[in-house]
Parts: structure tokens; C-alpha cells; sequence
């Protein structure tokens, strides 16, 4: 039957997630036979080649978190506001020439970016702010920003469209002005489509890898500062698999990260396609 | 009969609308064709004609809701009050408060009942506070969806039925107070319980507002409307009293359409 | 009174449209900045025997072939992997699946993968396909894993193109008699093929310029060779880039070329990327039915 054996082959991609999620858990487990999970959970150390080692997650989740932060402070007032002017404000022509070029720009790899920053962001960042040093937190949030606009701006203005025309019509036809509708009509209806874009860029952002590696410096620590270097997950992953012996407490504590990465990713792509199917059938 | 209902320029009275051979284009296509139309005061007109003549086109118009498609070109004058509202001195935002318009399939905002109806006073700024919401409640009671609704002003309006919803749309155009209501087929997406309710609706606002119906529905029309006028490829070919058009009807067109031979 | 209410809430607009408009300027400008630097350092090294040369005396001179070939090899690669089940499994959700579990946990599935960080890629793809599979460091290993993370693009535009594809034409075909299958593929794919295209574009595109996935499964910072077997390692655009400025002794011969490559890769994946996004735009566009 051809319907089974079509379904066999659509099962690839299960069976592949499947094998993503035994090969890292399958490769994390070595480390935690010796290695408390409290102690990598909470450890504030990330020290992997000291004897003894630390192998405390917090500095890299610290440096995953306010490289994420930093971002998105500028991507979602930036990126949603945009989505706003092209949806409410631009000139259909406008839009229709802008939309495919914002798309487009999404597809720029992130080591591009990541050179960027590191070239240019790093010491502009450097100069302006007087920094001793340029590769920091806060340049690798403005070069993840910069990336992750284009899937803001498409997403949210993609939510802003699917909002029925009908509900913009009531409200002009009730005295509303066009900023009057965008905002207290068209905005809030879009709600759910937008919070799956937000969703969206904050899952990139946490995984994204390149461009924090060339660009945040590389230091594991907690510093409550955007102005200082940061190692976060990805980069210590990137950065220190190729440095490590096969077999070795630090390689499976690598994939221990990696374990993390994939749940909390999952996590927030779960809760972003529950809120993307929510809007408008 | 249909003079002593007029109201001219300077008079105190007021919801009163005319269209003075006006025209309408959607680039090269000229959808509304001279119609000159002087509707009766507090009452209700029913237009009708068949599919495409151009009614929703010319109710667009009434409001200016054709002013955001851009191929759209205008001739002539139509009068609000005696004042044209395609001057440029017209304010349309006032002139859109003034004149009320309902869809013909309902649309209310996925917002709550309480701030659907209040949409209108907010933006408007004609109330805030306890005063807001006692004219909400007046806006809902007036079109008898209390008894319904009033316990649950909270919840989200697109949980109502149909009926429900299309009532509440006539509740958020009546609450910023209008002189001219348009409603454009109201009941054409409803069950016949949920139109007869708001049929019944519609006779309370006789006296009160300038109402002025698109229906396909003749009977409907013979039941609600005073007046009624016949549209055809953008012309107005008949108008007078509902009564008099239905059994004397000057034009041979409106005869045929009366008795469903077209449209 | 009520004018001046209108003319108050009438400038209250114009702020606000000011105010969005400078937001959309900002994100233009920074893009544009990105760009115009890009093109500024890249384009001076630009030459044919940038393009046609491996690099010499320690990557400060010469030019980058090798890496090209093997971002193609990747690509195309990763591309065989990603088109055939991914177009399978496109027909299977929009053809065949009945609204059943099996059918949500494979759109679960899919959303999930496409979701997933690339490093999370490259971890999966060292520990199965070089370790388990035994492939090693090689194009293999590395197509395989950017097959995989482009799998949910294709399924999702194939998808897309294929619901296009009206009930009707089906209808006609089965009520002739023909199977389920017969129908797929003689009246359903053939209206689809652009939207496969269009699948096939882009997931080429995204496994060119991924570099996370292949640092430990397939790339090497330097070789003068060109992969002979799939299971060679090779040089690959991205980590390229990544090795000059990260890894260079001599940043000032090196940055020009990573600026370089920089400039080839953006090309690259701009061309390839702008025309599935063109594509995807003109069939939606342009139904004839
Ligand atoms: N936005 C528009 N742009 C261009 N042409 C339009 C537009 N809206 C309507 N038209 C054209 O104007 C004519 C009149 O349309 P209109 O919607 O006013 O008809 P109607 O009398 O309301 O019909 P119905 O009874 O079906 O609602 C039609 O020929 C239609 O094609
Ligand atoms: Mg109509």
C-alpha cells in the first residue's frame, strides 16, 4: 500500500529527532555517572581543564541569558515596530518591495554577522563606550539582534496580515483613525502571531552559535554587566569539542550542555507553534 | 409627502443626508452613475437592487470608507447636514461618528463585549470611568442584548452567536451616538430568528436615526422600510414610499425585480 | 471643539507613523551598513585567481577554491538527503495522513527540528553519523547532518505548494478510477513542481552558510586538496571565514580574505535564497486557477 510505504519515509524525520535526542542523551549520560547533576546545575565554575575540574552550568546559561537579553531588547521594539510601519504605515508598493528583501536577509549566514561584530561592532562598541575590552556581551547582542530582525519583522507582519480585514473596516468606519486601528485593533488581535515571532527569534537567538563564539569573548563568568565577555552555551560547545579528547568527562559534559540547549529550544518552540496555530485559521 | 421630511442648510435639524449627482469610479469603472437622493429624516429607507449595482459602493460613499482604495475617484456632492462631505474642510472622523455603519456579516473585535462597545467612546474621548461603562450598558440595552450578555461583559465577544454578535455591532455604532445609521444586508448571514430580532430593532429606530438599509430581502423591506429606493448598474431608477413604490412602481425594471424575474 | 479633538488625534497619528517609520529606517540602515561592509572589504580581493586557487603560505595569500568545492559538495549533498524525504514526507502529510496521532507527532516532529540550535546539529551529527555510522570527519557526515536540519524547510514549502493544488483536481482524477498515488503523482506534484523547487532552493541555502553543524563533522581549516571520496574532509566557506579571524596569525593579510569569502558566501546564499523567495512569491501569486 502506498500509503504505508509513504509513511514510512515521512517517519525520517521522527526517526531522526529520536536519534538526536538518544545520541545526546546516549553521550551526556557517561558524565553525569560522575558528576552530580547539582553540581553542573547550580556550580557557578565552569572551569573544565583545572584539576579537579568545574563543570558548573551558570556561567554559560549567565552568558546564554544576557547575550539573549541584550538582543532582543533591540530586536522586538525594532523588529515589531517595523512589521507595524509595513503593515499599517507603508504604502502597499512599498511593502511589497520590502517584505521579500527582509525575507531575503534573513538567510545571511551567521558567520557573516559574526565577522561583522568582530571587525567592526567590536571596536565601534569598544571606542564609544571606552571598554577595555570590545568583544562583549553586549556586541554579541547587537550582532544577534541585527540577525534575528528579519524573522521578527516577517512573522509579526505575517500575524498583523492574517488579522481579518473586517475588524480594521469596524473600526475606521467608527471614527478610528489608521493609527487608532493598528494599534487598539489590528496590534491586539495579532497578539498570539506575534508572541510566536517573539518566541520564534528568542529560541534562534539562545541557539545561535557563530556569531556569539567569534564575537562575546569567550570568558565563562558571571558578570552583571552587559560590558563584559561572556561564553554561552553554544560558543562553549563550539568552542571546546574540537580541544577535547573523545571519551573525556569534559567531551560528555559538552553534550550535557547540549542536553540542555535541545530542552530549553524545545521548550520555547513548543509554547511559539501553540500560540502560531492559535491566530486566525 | 417626501418634501415635508427634508431639511435644509441651517435648519436645527439634523441626520440628514443627500447625494447630489453624484458619481463614482473605480479607475476606469464607473460604478455610481448621477444619483441625486434626498433620504427622509428618522426614518428608514430600504435600497435594493441586484448584485453588483453598486449599493455597498454607494454606502462606502455616504461615510468616505471609499477613501482607502486608492483607485477611487468621486464627482458631485454628498450633503450631510448641508454640508458636503468630500470638502475639504470635512472632518471624516467626526462625519464617520455621525454616521453609523453596520457590515453584512458581523464583525465585532476579539476583544470583550464591554470593549467592543466602548471602542467608540474611548477613541471619541465622549466618556471614561463610570460614566463609560453606564453608556455601554445603555448601548446594549437599547438593542436588547441584556438580558443575554449583561452578566458576562468580561468575556470575549466572539464567543456570542451570530446574531448575538451582529446586535453588538449595531450596539457599538449606536453607542457614540449617530444621526444616520447604514446597514448594509445585516441579516443576510443570519438564521431567520436572530434577523427578525434585529428587524424588530430596527423599528425602534424610527424617530431616533436617519436609517438607511441595503436588502436583497423585498419582503424584509416592505416590513421595515418606509421608504425605498431601486438601484440599478449604478442609477437609482425608483424612490418614493415603501408602500407606493411596491404597488405602483414607475419603472418597468423595478416591476420586474419586485416579482423575481432578476436579480 | 470636535475638529480640534480630530486634528489632535490626527497629529497623535503622525507621531506615532513618525516613530514606526524610524524604527523600520534603523533596522534598513544597520542591514544596509552590514552590506555596503561586506561589499566594501570584499569586493578589492575579488578576483579570478581568488576564486580559482587554493590558499597559499599559510591562508595569507592565495585564494580559497577548495572551499568553495566544498561548500558546493556540502550543499548538494545535503540537498539529495533533504529533497527526496522531505518531498515524501510533504505528499504523505497533505496526501495521505488522516488527521490521526502518527500524523501529529510527525508535524511535532518537524516543528521540533526545525527549531533546534545548528550546534545541536553538529553535536548529533558527530556522535551518530561520524562515531556511530563510522563516516569520520567527512562531506558525508557533514551533508548528512545539513540534511537533516533542512529537512523541516522543504517538508513545510512542499507542503504548502501541494494544499495549493486544488481539491478539485484530485477529485476529477479519482472519480476517474485512478489510486491515491496515481493521483499524487500525475495531477497533484506536476501543479507543484515550482513549490519543490522553491524547497529544494532554500534548504540548499541554509546548508551553505551553516557553519555549527559541520565544525566537527565534515570541515577542516586547511587542505590543498579536493576531497577525493565522501568520506574526505574538506574545506568549507563559513569555517573558513571563521578560521581566518579567529585562528589567523597575520590579520591583516587574512581579514581581506575573510572579507572575501565573506562577500562570496553572501552572494552565494543571496542568490539561492532570493530565488526561492522569488519563486515562492510568483507561484503564490500567479494561480492560474
Ligand atoms: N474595491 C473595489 N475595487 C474595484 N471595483 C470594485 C470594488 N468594490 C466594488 N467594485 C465594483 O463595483 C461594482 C459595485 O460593487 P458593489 O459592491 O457596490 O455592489 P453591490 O450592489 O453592493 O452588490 P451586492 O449586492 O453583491 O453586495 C461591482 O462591479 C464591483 O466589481
Ligand atoms: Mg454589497
Amino acid at each position: 500500500m502506498a500509503k504505508y510505504s509513504i509513511g514510512a519515509i515521512a517517519s525520517v524525520s521522527l526517526l531522526m529527532l529520536l536519534a538526536i535526542t538518544v545520541m545526546l542523551f546516549a553521550n551526556a549520560l557517561p558524565f553525569f555517572g560522575e558528576y552530580s547533576l547539582a553540581d553542573f546545575l547550580f556550580g557557578n565554575r565552569w572551569h573544565p581543564t583545572q584539576e579537579p575540574p568545574n563543570f558548573g552550568l551558570l556561567p554559560l546559561l549567565w552568558g546564554s541569558l544576557i547575550v539573549t537579553v541584550v538582543a532582543m531588547l533591540f530586536a522586538l521594539p525594532l523588529g515589531i515596530s517595523s512589521a507595524l510601519f509595513l503593515h499599517g504605515v507603508a504604502p502597499t508598493k512599498l511593502r511589497e518591495i520590502l517584505k521579500p528583501i527582509i525575507e531575503l536577509l534573513g538567510s545571511v549566514p551567521s558567520v557573516v554577522y559574526g565577522l561583522f561584530g568582530l571587525t567592526l561592532l567590536a571596536p565601534f562598541f569598544q571606542r564609544l563606550l571606552s571598554l577595555p575590552v570590545g568583544q562583549t556581551a553586549f556586541v554579541a547582542g547587537v550582532a544577534l539582534a541585527l540577525m534575528s530582525l528579519p524573522i521578527v519583522v516577517s512573522v509579526a507582519e505575517d500575524a498583523l496580515d492574517s488579522v481579518p480585514k473586517e475588524y480594521g473596516s469596524a473600526s475606521l468606519a467608527l471614527g478610528a483613525t489608521r493609527w487608532e486601528t493598528l494599534m487598539r485593533v489590528v496590534f491586539p488581535s495579532a497578539r498570539s502571531g506575534i508572541w510566536a515571532a517573539v518566541l520564534l527569534a528568542l529560541g534562534r537567538t539562545i541557539g545561535e552559535t557563530m556569531t556569539v563564539l567569534m564575537v562575546a569573548g569567550g570568558a565563562a563568568q558571571i558578570a552583571f554587566t552587559p560590558f563584559k565577555p561572556v561564553r554561552t552555551m553554544t560558543a562553549a560547545i563550539a568552542a571546546e569539542m574540537g580541544e577535547t579528547p573523545q571519551g573525556t568527562l569534559h567531551f560528555h559534559a559538552l553534550f550535557g550542555v547540549g542536553v540542555v540547549l535541545f530542552l530549553l529550544t524545545f521548550i520555547i518552540n513548543l509554547i511559539a507553534n501553540k500560540y502560531a496555530t492559535k491566530s486566525f485559521k | 409627502m417626501v418634501e415635508k421630511e427634508c431639511c435644509c442648510v441651517g435648519s436645527e435639524e439634523t441626520g440628514c443626508v443627500e447625494a447630489v449627482q453624484f458619481n463614482l469610479c473605480y479607475g476606469d469603472n464607473h460604478v455610481i452613475k448621477n444619483v441625486s437622493l434626498k433620504f427622509p429624516r428618522e426614518t428608514i429607507t430600504a435600497i435594493m437592487g441586484p448584485s453588483g449595482c453598486g449599493k455597498s459602493t454607494f454606502f462606502r460613499a455616504i461615510n468616505r470608507m471609499n477613501d482607502l482604495i486608492p483607485s477611487v475617484k468621486t464627482q458631485g456632492e454628498i450633503l450631510f447636514d448641508g454640508e458636503n462631505v468630500y470638502s475639504n474642510k470635512a472632518d471624516i472622523y467626526k462625519l464617520r461618528r455621525r454616521i453609523g455603519m453596520v457590515f453584512q456579516r458581523p464583525n465585532p473585535f476579539p476583544m470583550s463585549i464591554l470593549d467592543n462597545v466602548a471602542y467608540g467612546l474611548r477613541i471619541h474621548r465622549l466618556a471614561k470611568g463610570s460614566e463609560l461603562e453606564d453608556r455601554v450598558v445603555e448601548a446594549i440595552k437599547s438593542v436588547n442584548l441584556w438580558d443575554e450578555v449583561g452578566d458576562r461583559l468580561k468575556a470575549n465577544a466572539m464567543e456570542l452567536s451570530g446574531g448575538q454578535q451582529q446586535r453588538l455591532c449595531i450596539a457599538r455604532a449606536l453607542a457614540v451616538e449617530p444621526e444616520v445609521i447604514l446597514l448594509d444586508e445585516p441579516t443576510s448571514a443570519l438564521d431567520p430568528v436572530s434577523s427578525a430580532k434585529i428587524e424588530e430593532q430596527l423599528a425602534e429606530f424610527i424617530g431616533k436615526y436617519t436609517t438607511i438599509i441595503v436588502t436583497h430581502n423585498v419582503a424584509q423591506a416592505a416590513r421595515v422600510a418606509q421608504y425605498s429606493a431601486f438601484m440599478m448598474l449604478g442609477k437609482i431608477i425608483d424612490f418614493g414610499p415603501t408602500k407606493e413604490v411596491f404597488t405602483n412602481p414607475k419603472n418597468e425594471l423595478t416591476e420586474r425585480y419586485l416579482s423575481g424575474k432578476f436579480g | 471643539m470636535q475638529q480640534s479633538l480630530s486634528s489632535k488625534r490626527l497629529l497623535q497619528q503622525k507621531i506615532g507613523f513618525a516613530v514606526l517609520g524610524t524604527a523600520a529606517g534603523i533596522v534598513l540602515v544597520s542591514v544596509a551598513i552590514l552590506l555596503f561592509f561586506i561589499v566594501r572589504r570584499g569586493l578589492p580581493i575579488m578576483s579570478w585567481e581568488f576564486l580559482s586557487q587554493p590558499p597559499k603560505r599559510g591562508m595569507t595569500e592565495g585564494g580559497f577554491y577548495p572551499a568553495l568545492v566544498g561548500t558546493f559538495l556540502l550543499g548538494v549533498g545535503a540537498m539529495l538527503f533533504s529533497l527526496p524525504i522531505g518531498v515524501m514526507t510533504a505528499i504523505y502529510l497533505s496526501e495521505f495522513a488522516s488527521a490521526g496521532r502518527f500524523t501529529k507527532a510527525i508535524r511535532t516532529g518537524v516543528n521540533t527540528l526545525a527549531g533546534l540550535p545548528s550546534i545541536v546539529f553538529g553535536l548529533f551529527g558527530f556522535a551518530f553519523f561520524c562515531k556511530v555510522l563510522r563516516f569520520g570527519v567527512s562531506v558525508l557526515s557533514g551533508a548528512l547532518t545539513l540534511g537533516v536540519m533542512a529537512l523541516p524547510i522543504v517538508i513545510v514549502t512542499t507542503e504548502e505548494a501541494l494544499r495549493a493544488v486544488p481539491t478539485s483536481f484530485r477529485e476529477a482524477s479519482l472519480s476517474l478510477g485512478a489510486t491515491r498515488w496515481r493521483t499524487t503523482v500525475k495531477v497533484v506534484l506536476p501543479n507543484a513542481v515550482s513549490g519543490i523547487v522553491t524547497g529544494a532552493i532554500l534548504s540548499m541555502g541554509r546548508a551553505v552558510g551553516e557553519t555549527a553543524p559541520i565544525i566537527f563533522t565534515a570541515a577542516t581549516f586547511y587542505t590543498r586538496r579536493l576531497p577525493k571520496t565522501p568520506l574526505d574532509e574538506v574545506m568549507a566557506l563559513p569555517f573558513h571565514i571563521y578560521g581566518l579571524v579567529t585562528e589567523g596569525v597575520f590579520p591583516e593579510k587574512q581579514l581581506p580574505i575573510a572579507y572575501g569569502s565573506a562577500l562570496t558566501l553572501v552572494m552565494l546564499v543571496l542568490i539561492l535564497s532570493g530565488a526561492g523567495i522569488y519563486l515562492r512569491y510568483r507561484t503564490r501569486r500567479k494561480r492560474i486557477w
